[in-house]
């Protein structure tokens, strides 16, 4: 609970500069999404468990953002989802879950299943989507490649934090 | 080997989803209010984004000015470039307007008073280095001018064609101290002499010294033996001050011209006779004198007293 309180404020940030600062910046191909980048990761660090309540809170402040035009619960079902995949896989990989490389292998894999995951449950639901999965996706997996080394050590050292916390509070 | 807690997370991600597709379906049946929701979240979002552009703003613009620097620029010169061809296109326009006013003018002048005229545009002036007022027109014998034929503007007498080429002819103004013309004055017909003095008034001589002459009085061209040098009936000028020195043979005074002589640009070359004299029908409308204010005072002395009637009261 304390750690899902820790995090949250992080991803209220991350969506604001995702808002204010990145989305404005006219990046070739796409804008890279730092929210997506900074919750994945996280997910990777973290159990399993609290990954998919992270997702699921992610996703519906996603769904909630004021710029958002989709359903209510769409990307809190994607990121659910991924979230919970990405952490058991950062279990199987629990040697080398902190590597720079790793992390960034992991996240933009996990960011091309979302994205995927994503456009499939648009088509099954008929929501309409602002922009297309071929015109989004190579930009933001491009990015996504750039950024996660850049934003991994940070992340990893706010996960600590929260470890830190999780552990000595409960 | 499974973990123990795997079947719980597993138990825990279902409910998440579950949770997930229930949110979907009431939005997607319209049972959530999702523009409360989201206004609720904006109103989270709102101060810390307005935190972030508030340092993000200053570096956007500083990074946006640095990599439109190049383009800023090129933009600017081709902007500037744009901006000299349209300021060179209007100075061409307000001339040809000017000399357009002014070619109407010196028409309607030669209509009046039936000359036959070539038009024709200053194209060089004498400078006054070359001690002589003249202007260079760019019509010449190939359009029918000959030296001695009188140039006219819109508002009358320029000066006499000294000497013409081909394509062009040099006019001797009428402040230049050599020229020299007839003149008549409106209304009394006396005539008289008006010659150049070198600067921007001309000086007038009557024959008749005897002649009352005014400031305002207006005088025409008298006209030559076959209209050359001048033609008849073109206005010349107004009389500014009257030389009242007695005892002289003549009556002189200063004229100053109706032409503007350094703004020319039209003017018109008089080529054919003149066959009906115009008099002074060619003379702007006189200006009506303005009526001057006379104050009358009347002045009723005050009776004294009598001394007869000091005397009683002192009685």
């Amino acid at each position: 609970m304390r750690k899902t309180l820790f995090f949250l404020p992080i991803a209220i940030v991350a969506l604001a500069l995702q808002n204010a600062v990145i989305s404005r910046i006219p990046f070739p191909f796409a804008d890279p999404s730092i929210f997506l980048i900074v919750v994945l990761a996280w997910a990777f660090l973290e159990d399993p468990e609290f990954a998919a309540l992270q997702g699921f809170i992610s996703g519906l402040l996603l769904d909630l953002n004021p710029l958002s035009v989709g359903l209510i619960g769409h990307w809190a079902f994607v990121l659910a989802a991924i979230c919970y995949g990405t952490s058991e896989m950062g279990v199987q990989l629990r040697s080398s879950r902190r590597a720079p490389l790793t992390l960034t292998v992991t996240v933009t894999g996990a960011l091309l299943l979302s994205l995927i995951l994503f456009a499939i449950t648009s088509w099954l639901i008929s929501a309409e989507q602002g922009l297309s999965f071929s015109r989004t996706a190579p930009g933001v997996l491009f990015w996504s490649a750039l950024c996660t080394p850049l934003l991994s050590p940070v992340i990893i050292r706010l996960s600590r934090v929260a470890h830190g916390i999780g552990s000595s509070n409960g | 080997m499974a973990r123990p807690d795997k079947s719980r997370s597993r138990f825990f991600l279902i409910a998440l989803l579950v949770t997930a597709l229930i949110i979907v379906t009431l939005d997607l049946r319209g049972s959530v209010p999702g523009q409360t929701f989201r206004g609720i979240a904006s109103s989270v979002l709102s101060p810390v984004q307005s935190f972030l552009r508030f340092f993000y703003d200053p570096v956007r613009n500083f990074i946006s000015e640095a990599s439109n620097l190049g383009r800023s620029a090129d933009r600017i010169a081709e902007l500037e470039k744009k901006n000299s061809t349209l300021e060179e296109e209007l100075s061409r326009m307000n001339v040809a307007r000017r000399e357009l006013d002014q070619l109407k003018d010196v028409i309607d002048l030669a209509g009046a008073g039936r000359y036959e005229v070539v038009a024709a545009r200053v194209i060089s002036a004498g400078s006054a280095a070359g001690f002589s007022r003249t202007i260079e027109l760019d019509a010449g014998t190939r359009d029918g001018i000959t030296p001695d034929m009188t140039v006219i503007a819109g508002g009358g007498l320029v000066g006499r064609v000294i000497s013409a080429s081909a394509g062009s002819c040099i006019a001797l103004l009428l402040d230049d101290e050599t020229f020299k013309a007839g003149i008549r004055m409106e209304s009394s017909g006396i005539l008289g002499v008006i010659s150049g003095s070198g600067n921007t008034n001309l000086s007038l001589t009557l024959f008749d010294s005897s002649a009352t002459l005014s400031v305002g009085d207006r005088m025409v061209a008298r006209g030559s033996s076959s209209s050359r040098p001048f033609v008849p009936g073109v206005p010349i000028g107004t009389v500014i001050s009257v030389d009242q020195s007695s005892g002289a043979l003549t009556k002189s005074a200063l004229v100053k011209p109706f032409v503007n002589l350094n703004s020319l640009e039209v003017v018109a070359v008089v080529t054919g006779k003149v066959k009906v004299n115009p008099r002074d029908a060619l003379l702007p409308p006189a200006p009506k004198p303005t009526p001057t204010p006379t104050v009358t005072v009347y002045i009723t002395p005050t009776p004294e007293p009598s001394p007869t009637g000091k005397k009683k009261k002192a009685n």
